[in-house]
């Protein structure tokens, strides 16, 4: 089974009940920031819609990553 | 409706992977956008279908056969013809480019732009500062960015550099799994912490440093083979509004389509901080090849609550690979040094001298230190001084925002 790494966007009032109903939901949580109202973390692909439908989420997003230039790059 | 020859690829959202292994079945060798790194955002290698995985896009060249297998794959939601009119039947686009020939004209035809000859002009040479600070003022800026707190998010910072061993007030932590130490691998953050907050007096060689009594929190949210995770690079956004920061700095950039939507988790990020005083600036991204491809503001700096910066050289012209407002997309808002841009790295070799919107970003965020210093404002009216204050180089907003900035 897939497990995806997501974002999640919360009500930054409601954060503390959110994190566990997201952990209900099944997002096992890496990370979760109040103070910006966004928590990070992975599921099964298959839990992505039962995060979304959580009472105080405002989105939820697949978290991707950055690759920057190589050091010897002229341009970076 | 004239069309590229090439087909757009949409892609049901995180199947792209197992879409494009299909796809290369039928059509051949698919690459993905980041590992062809910057530079691919609008033009694909000929007969290489090129995956972006941020926005569930592909671009490739197919015959009408293939066009129609690949439609068929699980998880391509359609496949259609790449238009050439995309971005040219938008007012706003147009307005651009009205604006950039009427610029080009005027450069090409009449007397020199006067805000460019006098700062083209002012530079003699680099035995003493860097371009970038004397273009910016910062050298006759009374400012320093005392008291005020930076973070940079980057690779970390080498704490060995001479110019840094000694240096005051910094503090670094790792924001990635696994990593216990902000040390830099790679050099790309050593290089922006150095622009932002280098020493006033380096060891050796010219000054090349904006706010040199900031306090600097050096986050490290790539690892040395300069990649990292959207999840540490939010922690570190965390982190640096716990630590009371003032600026976030972020030279890193993903490119993105013409028209995708930005990050919810980033703007829902950057909104907070700008709510509690604290200001993020990230760079436009280099993608773009000035003058037949312009690409959009890049990923995260295309957040409405991010401020984007673009790169401009020694000549005050806008760099050749800095992303642009691209219809009614992500506005540039400032732009700073980014070609030949001379900084710390990692020692020995302690010095290195490199272009791109990851290097104006630090001017930025150092500028904007100084004016938190001189203004006292913090967030949004932080922003507004900053915008105020840069100086018009008759350039299209759309390529430079406001102008490069200036240090109070």
């Amino acid at each position: 089974m897939d497990k995806v790494q997501l974002l999640v966007s919360v009500d930054r009032n409601n954060n503390d009940a959110v994190v566990d109903k997201l952990r209900s939901a099944g997002l096992d949580v890496t990370r979760a920031m109040p103070r910006l109202g966004v928590v990070s973390g992975s599921a099964d692909e298959q839990a992505m819609e039962a995060i979304r439908q959580v009472g105080g989420v405002l989105n939820v997003e697949r978290a991707e990553g950055f690759q920057i230039a190589a050091p010897d790059s002229p341009v970076q | 409706m004239e069309t590229t020859g090439r087909h757009l690829i949409t892609l049901r959202r995180g199947r792209s992977v197992q879409a494009a292994s299909f796809i290369e079945k039928i059509s051949g060798p698919v690459a993905d956008s980041r590992e062809l790194g910057a530079g691919i955002a609008m033009f694909s290698p000929e007969n290489t279908t090129v995956v972006y995985q941020r926005v569930g896009v592909a671009i490739g060249n197919l015959d009408p056969d293939q066009a129609v297998a690949v439609a068929q794959v699980d998880d391509v939601l359609a496949v259609e013809e790449e238009r050439i009119c995309y971005a040219v039947y938008n007012a706003d686009y147009m307005r651009g480019f009205q604006a950039g020939v009427t610029a080009a004209t005027s450069a090409a035809l009449e007397a020199p732009n006067p805000a460019r000859a006098v700062a083209v002009a002012e530079i003699l040479n680099e035995s003493l500062a860097t371009w970038g600070l004397q273009a910016t003022n910062v050298l006759n800026s009374r400012f320093s960015g005392k008291g005020i707190k930076i973070a940079i998010l980057d690779t970390g910072l080498a704490s060995s550099h001479p110019d840094f061993a000694k240096r005051a007030g910094i503090t670094m932590k790792s924001h990635i799994p696994g990593v216990a130490s902000a040390e830099d691998g790679h050099g790309h953050g050593t290089h922006c912490a150095g622009s932002a907050g280098g020493v006033a007096t380096p060891q050796s060689g010219p000054r090349y440093g904006v706010a040199s009594s900031a306090e600097l929190f050096i986050g490290k949210v790539l690892n040395d083979r300069g990649n990292g995770a959207d999840g540490d690079i939010i922690a570190g956004i965390e982190w640096a509004l716990q630590e009371g920061c003032a600026l976030v700095s972020m030279s890193l950039s993903a490119p993105v389509a013409v028209g995708a939507a930005f990050s919810t988790a980033y703007e829902q990020a950057a909104a907070a901080a700008l709510e509690d005083g604290c200001l993020i600036i990230a760079a436009a991204g280099n993608d773009s090849r000035r003058p037949s491809v312009f690409a959009p503001v890049g990923h995260p700096a295309n957040c409405p609550s991010i401020l984007a910066v673009a790169a401009v050289d020694d000549q005050m012209q806008v760099a050749a690979f800095s992303n642009a407002q691209v219809g009614a997309g992500k506005a540039v808002a400032i732009a700073g040094p980014g070609v030949q841009i001379y900084s710390s790295w990692l020692p020995p070799r302690a010095f290195n001298t490199i272009s791109g919107t990851s290097m104006a970003a630090p001017h930025i965020a150092g500028i904007a230190a100084l004016y938190a210093e001189s203004t006292g404002t913090r967030g949004q009216a932080l922003q507004t001084a900053l915008l105020k204050g840069a100086r018009s180089l008759g350039l299209p907003s759309t390529d430079v925002g406001s102008g490069l900035a200036q240090a109070p």
